[in-house]
């Protein structure tokens, strides 16, 4: 298929040379990825990759080019071409005047011409204008505010896109996948702004480069560190403070950054007497060397662990680690690679003194990618490569604490399996208006042996008993032993994946694209949202992978000379194997999770509309998604219930109306005003339908699944950013940041509970709800 | 393990705001509530037994008055001798029905059947009697999670090897721990139960208490651990709540299933002299 290809760029070939080379940052050296490179009058171009590379073949003779980006000052160059050139172009930030704030938006648009649809660009940058709870700034909370993105409320952690589970977002972290994103049972996410560069979230058409989860691939680069010079950055905050340092190793070749985050809240409660603290660090370090023109490698980690405490009687520790080294090879100037080996680890502990034991779960896997980019000619473009993930999935082992522990040590059944995918995309330019974007991933996954695998009459590990109108475990026939070698299941899956745009004029375009994404690992959490305790399980003899059909349509507009953009689409998607949970499932610490599982279906479709002021003083955006997300779970047989009667019902992540506005406002160079205002529809939840009187106690009775809501979820944010005038012409250069999350003190309802007042004997209904208003101040530095 | 994810919602709570609010809950069909459990003290001489069947009907959750169901036919039958036992409603309207001696439950072997009959339905269920263990120790700990006024009892059992064992404790004021040995089989095992704020029991030095330790299979384990999940309200981070269904049939017309558990347990209580702080 590639040598076909191959001679369909030749063809036309009269004489053509190639340019190509690195965008970087004219200050920092940092590589700029998503740099805009267009030739002049030929109306083509080509937009850097992700380690800022980009190549572009043209005709012979003289072309004008410009390059641009997103708060850059863009570069005008002439190139007179009659060889093949490398060309490397150092790009410089927008300087504001005094009277003339000219504000690039901080959403990127979404090029127009390309295939690709249903993606968001944040900076880090525009990250860090957002008003957040406490003053940190966070990408989860951050794309939270993009159409089609919802999250289960405060306190939650992961995030839902268009109507898919949090356990369906890939979320990459230079390359490395990251299991867990929250810091504080979800208040804060991993990522530390300081240390990104930029992020990427695919809702829709995703290339085939990517696998191995349904709803979206959340892609975050972080910074190489400062080739130049060596610098500082940090801030302080009301709850944890910062730091960053970074430098050349060797001027404009190699370059280090660490950065660490820490909350401090605790030492003061602790020293006010509080047992019961919680607390996080994290640490982002990464370097970079360029060995010669065509090779550059990079080694990037991440640690980060959560520590919470009640007394001694309580301690959770749960984090990432994850250590990532890529090595970019220039096979020629069309040839473009990278390869990634990478290890993470999971970890979630528990010593819990009450019950005197100690838990201990981990997820590890290695991870080794090969990604190649060649660039045929300027209409043509191919990716390739091949991915190979190895998992070992250890639940758990718990331990004594003490010798006078009543608790048996016993180790949970370690759970194995390998992933591989294989992908071609292709990118090509069929006429000036006419763009297409085709590909396939092939995916298999290999359900390992593992020492204690049990085995069902008749394969069902699920019965329903019809006299109890129930479900129960079924008791297993025996215990089957396995080899690491041997294959317990195996899935082979074909992914294909379309785009096409259609350019109707220079600033309109349409837009369609399909996917099918395969997920071979599920997430065991009935609950709204994530949390650190949540279990993964491989997909295996009783457990089927995740498949989903994703098809979307879209209109991109921009008007009023680029001022405005509009960007309009629909979705449609459906789920086969999303499994539910028979009532009241016991998740946690089970291992023989197949006996509480159902196999089922979900669907997911809405409208989502984002329209944007892309430049002035005041600029921002105004997000709306209209959709609907459900499932189903029909029972086996005609005689037994399922879930819900096998009637669809409402996912938890249903949110039919999303309204999302950001703005903010350049006063002056000192001053700069921020507000984000959301608007969503209240989570789907359960009302009792009545109630009884059993042991004493009061016990509200449940109907169906999800048939109510909890009243609807808004609140406003507004920051000011004051940067001091005597910033100018010094070194030590730093900024206030004021702001208030939930300005006023909407009570939203993140639950209710239904149980009797013990003083009263009334029924009452409790609502709880996470924050109120909450100021914050923080300082920021660089020097 | 439910009590971790308690634990760690707990987090959360400590920075969440509670309050109550006025919602309209909808109501359901009414159906019948089968309450019917039953003790025997095997240890204690001469051997005590206690239990009886109340029958109520469903109400809307918010109704402060919960109706009794009245005339009922109520019976229990050994099922390998035949023997049949009447049960009497102690005072007409109460909904409340007894039979003054429960002692033909004392044995292990034996196949129990309970029958309700309420106008032209009938209402069945088994159970057999379900061994417990015995309470080695109980003592008073120092332990403070919720507040200052936790009051922490360590309760100290003898587990039999073995065998999968489950029970049900009973710390008295309809305060229930449910434990299986999973984790301990055959050891003694000491575990902690705290006495809340929220219990509203306000127990002080002098104060009596009984912890009762019900021998249960596991259905009924798994039938408390979710009634209780769900009267301590639906926390964050708790599973969606669902009907309740127990070991109760109607087998003449399914759909018009009754709520509730029949259930015989031996038990083993300890009394405990609450100490100064």
């Amino acid at each position: 298929m590639v040598t076909a290809f191959l001679k369909v760029g030749v063809i036309h070939s009269q004489e053509r040379y190639t340019i190509s080379g690195s965008v970087t940052d004219e200050k920092t050296g940092e590589t700029i990825l998503g740099a805009n490179l267009i030739v002049e009058g030929l109306n083509t171009g080509v937009i850097t990759n992700e380690y800022g590379f980009y190549s572009l073949t043209l005709p012979a003779g003289t072309h004008k080019i410009a390059l641009s980006y997103l708060g850059y000052q863009t570069i005008l160059q002439e190139v007179n071409l009659s060889r093949n050139s490398k060309i490397d172009f150092a790009m410089a930030e927008e300087v504001n005047q005094l009277d003339e704030v000219v504000v690039a938006q901080n959403v990127e648009k979404n090029n127009i011409r390309t295939p690709q649809m249903s993606v968001n660009t944040l900076t880090s940058k525009s990250i860090k204008k957002i008003p957040t709870v406490l003053g940190e700034p966070d990408v989860i909370r951050s794309i939270l505010l993009l159409p089609g993105v919802s999250n289960a409320g405060e306190g939650a952690s992961g995030f839902n896109v268009r109507g898919g589970g949090a356990d369906q977002n890939l979320i990459l972290l230079d390359e490395a996948i990251v299991f867990n994103t929250s810091h504080l049972f979800g208040f804060f996410s991993v990522f530390n702004t300081d240390a990104i560069k930029d992020l990427k979230l695919y809702k829709g058409g995703i290339p085939a480069r990517y696998g191995g989860r349904l709803s979206s691939v959340l892609d975050i680069y972080q910074r190489e560190g400062n080739k130049k010079e060596f610098k500082m950055n940090g801030g302080i905050g009301v709850i944890s403070s910062k730091l960053l340092l970074e430098g050349p190793i060797v001027k404009d070749r190699g370059s280090f950054l660490v950065a660490g985050r820490t909350s401090y809240a605790h030492l003061f409660l602790q020293a006010a007497g509080e047992e019961n603290t919680a607390s996080f660090y994290d640490l982002n370090t990464k370097l970079s060397y360029k060995l010669n023109d065509n090779n550059s490698l990079f080694l990037s980690g991440y640690f980060g662990r959560d520590n919470f405490e009640i007394g001694d009687s309580f301690v959770n520790t749960y984090g990432n680690s994850v250590a990532n080294l890529r090595w970019n090879h220039l096979f020629s100037d069309k040839l473009f690679s990278n390869l990634s080996l990478i290890y993470s680890d999971y970890f979630y502990g528990l010593e819990l003194d009450v019950r005197g034991f100690e838990w201990e779960s981990h997820i590890i896997n290695f991870n080794l990618k090969y990604d190649l980019k060649h660039y045929l000619s300027d209409k043509l473009t191919l990716d390739y490569g091949i991915n190979n993930i190895y998992y070992r999935f250890r639940p758990g082992e718990i331990q004594p604490n003490s010798e006078n522990s009543g608790i048996n040590a016993e180790e949970f059944t370690n759970k194995y399996g390998n992933e591989f995918a294989a992908y071609l995309d292709i990118d090509q330019k069929i006429s000036d208006r006419l763009s297409l974007r085709y590909g396939l991933r092939w995916s298999y996954f290999n359900r390992l042996g593992q020492d204690e695998f049990n085995v069902y009459e008749d394969d069902t590990p699920l019965l329903y008993n019809e006299a109890f109108q129930i479900y129960q475990g079924a008791e297993p026939i025996r215990v089957d032993s396995f080899d690491r070698g041997e294959s317990l299941a195996e899935f082979n899956n074909f992914e294909p994946r379309l785009a096409l745009s259609y350019l109707l004029n220079d600033d309109t375009s349409l837009k369609i694209s399909y996917n099918r994404m395969t997920q071979y690992l599920h997430l065991l959490s009935n609950t709204n949202s994530p949390t650190p305790l949540d279990v993964w399980t491989p997909s295996g003899p009783y457990i089927e992978p995740q498949i989903l059909d994703q098809y979307a349509l879209g209109f991109y507009k921009d008007f009023a000379n680029q001022e405005y953009s509009l960007e309009m689409e629909v979705f449609y998607k459906d789920i086969d194997n999303r499994i539910d949970y028979i009532d009241g499932a016991d998740l946690i610490a089970n291992e023989d999770i197949e006996q509480v599982i159902l196999n089922g279906e979900a669907r997911a479709y809405g409208l989502e509309v984002l329209l944007r002021k892309n430049r002035g003083r005041l600029n921002g955006w105004i997000a709306y998604t209209l959709s609907r997300s459900e499932q189903r779970t029909p029972g086996r047989t005609p005689n037994e219930p399922g879930i819900n009667n096998g009637e669809w019902y409402k996912a938890l992540f249903d949110r039919p109306h999303d309204v999302a506005v950001n703005a903010s406002y350049e006063v002056n160079e000192k001053w700069s005003f921020n507000a984000n205002f959301i608007y969503q529809t209240g989570i789907p939840t359960n009302l009792p339908i009545g109630q009884v009187e059993q042991l004493g106690l009061t016990i509200p009775i449940y109907g169906g699944r999800n048939e109510s809501r909890l009243t609807d979820y808004h609140r406003l944010d507004i920051s000011a950013t004051l940067t001091p005038r005597k910033n100018r012409n010094r070194r030590w250069q730093s900024e206030w940041v004021f702001g208030f999350y939930n300005i006023y003190n909407r009570r939203n309802a993140a639950s209710y509970s239904f149980e009797e007042n013990r003083e009263t004997g009334q029924n009452e209904a409790i609502r709880t709800s996470i924050f109120g208003i909450v100021p914050a101040i923080s300082y920021n530095f660089k020097f | 393990m439910k009590k971790i994810f308690c634990l760690i919602a707990i987090a959360i709570i400590c920075i969440s705001c509670e309050d109550v609010v006025e919602l309209e809950t909808p109501t359901g069909e009414t159906r019948l509530n089968i309450d019917a459990h039953f003790r025997v003290f095997t240890g204690e001489n001469p051997i005590r037994t206690e239990g009886q069947v109340v029958l109520t009907e469903t109400v809307n959750f918010f109704d402060e008055a919960i109706p009794a169901v009245s005339g009922a036919l109520v019976t229990i039958t050994e099922r390998e001798t035949g023997s049949t036992y009447f049960f009497q409603e102690v005072q007409a309207g109460s909904g409340i029905y007894q039979n003054s001696d429960l002692i033909f439950l004392n044995d292990f072997e034996a196949t129990f059947e309970l029958s309700v009959q309420v106008g032209d339905q009938q209402y069945t269920a088994t159970a057999a009697l379900m061994p417990s263990a015995p309470i080695i120790d109980v003592q008073q700990g120092d332990l403070e999670i919720f507040s200052e006024e936790d009051l922490e009892i360590i309760v100290t059992i003898s587990d039999t090897p073995n065998r999968d064992d489950f029970y049900l404790f009973d710390f008295g004021f309809a305060l229930y721990e449910p434990i299986d040995d999973e984790f301990f089989d055959g050891n003694n095992f000491e575990f902690s139960f705290l006495y809340t704020e929220d219990d509203e029991v306000d127990l002080q030095a002098g104060d009596v208490i009984t912890v009762t330790n019900d021998g249960i299979d596991q259905q009924f384990f798994e039938y408390m651990e979710l009634l209780l999940e769900q009267t301590q309200g639906g926390a964050i981070f708790s599973s969606p709540p669902a009907t309740v269904r127990g070991n109760i049939v109607n087998a003449d017309n399914p759909d018009n299933f009754p709520y509730g558990y029949f259930r015989i347990s031996e038990a083993v209580s300890r009394e405990f002299t609450i100490l100064e702080d």
